[in-house]
């Protein structure tokens, strides 16, 4: 058992120096509480970043502390998340790690308690500075640091350990270490928004173990009044002003029970991510059929279709067709991108043709943006004739074009038969797409935070388009 | 001809190099020095990978600090390490640097199977980087200098992880280079080079 505590320590210490070393986890210590300013607005602003029952909470220090908890529960926890992917512990020597008799569990364990660490720290910078917006924002006499600290702490922290342990697990096994574990991140974060939103409202109570952010459980629990809605997030408060008690909301034996409970859950998970662990490298399979050469019969289709696309010949876009031939790969991503491009003739953009090239483009994209990016990789493309921004030009050139040659069938569709426009939505994925992904994955050096990103955009563009 | 005048590079208050003047002409240039002198720091100055702190670096009177674009198209270089992406083919890899060196894509692939081949790849030219082993890779890493002919050639260790009969098929492709280009290298396996003609520039380690 002292082994075991005696690499949970060695683990926490050494992941927590790094992320203390990195200017990154300060930029954002510094960033996080200079945000609170907008986090909490003034009664008199024109919007209001919780509202209930369309009215603006009137502010008080839990108000405040309430706000700022679930703020950043609720909002900026995926940026926690692209924080612990895409931060200064990203990088692990597990060519050395995975052959060591170190216990995976106390790895794991040490690992979480490290990254959750350096959320709750940055949690408590944006509590503290809650107190700091408490006095610009209350009488002197009515400032109570102590409700800001707790209401805050008691929603946020269970939160990000819970995003911390899922980090832990998403680490631990080959499929999840990558776009698969983005994907399934993703999709956790909006069941469990959506979970709480659903048992909390319309009048409903339930458990507040329901709600992993603490969001629902906490507004509901500050009032008598019945709650008919909940907003978070920038919106404009229309109904006046309503009076609640955020403290009271947190501080009820059921609350803080749930809140344990979740702590309880996170610190189960990063076990069992040690539990279920997976040493890096690919399966024998897909190693053998590699070594031996073969390659599917979609592939070799793909591998032909993008052959005999691009030109060979010209020097000038030589490098433009060398970015295309990488980004679609494996090949057989030309074949999707073609059978989705052809559907585009058949199919409504909005709904159905634009949200599937955004998704499928998302991944390649993200992936050929980092692909050039590691440190000694760009140490050496530089001293390359071809300048590093024009490089830049090259790689943005080529995922514009496979975007614009996905989405051209569907423009020819809505401009034949009078659709609705499309461009707002061409802009999107032809511009914005290939933008995002070539710009975060050369300042990240990584395709997870582009990845990310653009996941959440393209949530926001299909509920855009269900929406009409 | 590539000429080294007063050149020092430090980081912070750590001096790597100190005053080196040095002119590589024609033909193979090993570098010599203990481990930390600064070898691989003064191979980078010469590829222009990086800025020094003093001094100036120049090719055929130009200065490659000033102006390294021009350099760089008759430049050919191998660092030491090289973090490849796995994920593409070994022929795939050549042909994006033969593009960004302005060559055509059947240029870059016909010279970079070529040279594969040489380097005994050719076989394994379409299969993923992530398959390659670490003498695979070192290879990889070399054979992508050699695109487009450059005059120049800066190899780090371009023998380490080979085993001798490779590491001597790599040297009989370097000094068959060698009679028409200046390459400047540095090698731990110097002993096994006696049946070469190459100068020598050894690199005393910065006073502290």
């Amino acid at each position: 058992m002292n082994l075991f505590w005696g690499q949970v320590n060695t683990f926490s210490r050494i992941q927590l120096g790094r992320h203390l070393r990195s200017p990154a986890l300060w930029i954002i210590a510094i960033i996080g509480p200079i945000l609170t300013r907008f986090i909490v607005p003034t009664q008199e602003s024109s919007y209001t970043v919780v509202s209930i029952n369309g009215a603006f909470p009137a502010l008080n220090s839990s108000v405040i502390g309430m706000e700022i908890g679930i703020i950043s529960a609720v909002m900026l926890s995926p940026l926690a998340y692209i924080f612990l992917r895409a931060g200064p512990t990203r990088i692990v020597p597990w060519q050395v790690e995975d052959v060591t008799p170190a216990r995976r569990m106390g790895q794991a364990l040490g690992n979480w308690l490290a990254d959750t660490a350096v959320l709750w720290l940055i949690m408590l910078c944006m509590a503290i500075s809650g107190i700091i917006i408490s006095l610009f924002r209350l009488p002197l006499g009515e400032i109570r640091p102590h409700e800001t600290v707790l209401t805050a702490l008691f929603i946020g922290l269970p939160a990000f350990a819970v995003i911390a342990s899922l980090r832990t697990l998403f680490a631990a096994r080959p499929g999840l270490r990558g776009a698969g574990g983005d994907v399934l991140f993703f999709i956790a974060w909006m069941i469990g928004l959506s979970i709480a939103a659903i048992t909390f409202l319309d009048g409903r109570i339930a458990s507040p173990l329901i709600d992993v952010f603490g969001y629902a459980a906490s507004i509901a629990g500050s009032t008598t009044e019945q709650i008919h809605s909940v907003s978070v997030g920038a919106s404009k408060s229309v109904n006046g002003v309503i009076e609640i008690d955020a403290l009271r909301g947190v501080m009820t034996a059921p609350y803080i029970g749930a809140r344990l409970f979740w702590i309880g859950v996170a610190v189960m998970i990063a076990l069992c991510a040690g539990f279920i662990f997976k040493p890096r490298g690919a399966s024998k399979k897909r190693r053998g059929q590699q070594a031996a050469g073969q390659r599917s019969k979609l592939s070799m289709m793909g591998s032909r279709l993008v052959n005999s696309a691009l030109p060979k010949k010209t020097k000038a876009s030589a490098p433009l067709c060398s970015n295309i031939s990488q980004t679609l790969t494996p090949k057989v991503l030309a074949i999707f991108v073609l059978c989705l491009a052809a559907a585009g003739v058949f199919f409504p953009f909005r709904t159905i043709i634009g949200p599937a090239i955004f998704l499928v483009l998302i991944f390649p994209f993200t992936t050929h943006s980092a692909r050039w990016q590691s440190q000694n990789l760009t140490g050496f493309t530089k001293t390359l004739p071809s300048e590093q921004a024009a490089q830049y030009g090259w790689r943005l050139g080529g995922l514009v074009l496979i975007a614009l040659l996905a989405c051209l069938p569907a423009f020819g569709r809505s401009v034949v038969t009078s659709s609705p426009p499309i461009f707002p939505d061409l802009l999107l994925i032809v511009i914005l797409l290939p933008l995002t992904a070539t710009a975060l994955g050369a300042l990240t050096r990584t395709a997870f935070a582009a990845r990310f990103s653009l996941l959440l955009v393209w949530y926001m563009y299909l509920n855009a388009g269900a929406l009409g | 001809m590539l000429e080294l005048s007063g050149v020092s590079k430090s980081y912070k208050k750590q001096i790597i190099l100190s005053d080196i003047n040095h002119g590589f002409g024609k033909g193979v240039t090993v570098m010599t020095g203990k481990s930390g002198a600064g070898k691989s720091t003064l191979l980078r100055l010469c590829a222009s990978a990086e800025k020094p702190s003093a001094g100036s670096i120049a090719w055929d009177g130009n200065s490659i600090v000033k102006t390294p674009r021009a350099f760089r198209k008759i430049l050919g270089y191998a660092p030491q390490q090289i973090d490849f992406p796995g994920d593409i083919s070994a022929l795939d890899f050549m042909r994006h640097v033969g593009a960004l060196k302005g060559m055509s894509n059947t240029e870059a692939s016909a010279q970079g199977l070529s040279i594969l081949s040489r380097l005994e790849l050719g076989i394994d030219a379409q299969k993923r980087i992530s398959m390659y082993s670490g003498g695979m890779r070192r290879r990889l890493g070399l054979a992508q200098a050699f695109l487009g002919a450059p005059q120049c050639l800066i190899l780090d260790e371009p023998t380490a992880e080979l085993d001798p009969d490779t590491a001597k098929i790599v040297h009989d492709f370097i000094f068959e280079f060698g009679q028409k280009a200046v390459v400047i290298m540095t090698t731990h396996l110097q002993g096994s080079m006696q049946d070469y003609y190459y100068s020598s520039f050894h690199i005393e380690s910065a006073p502290a």
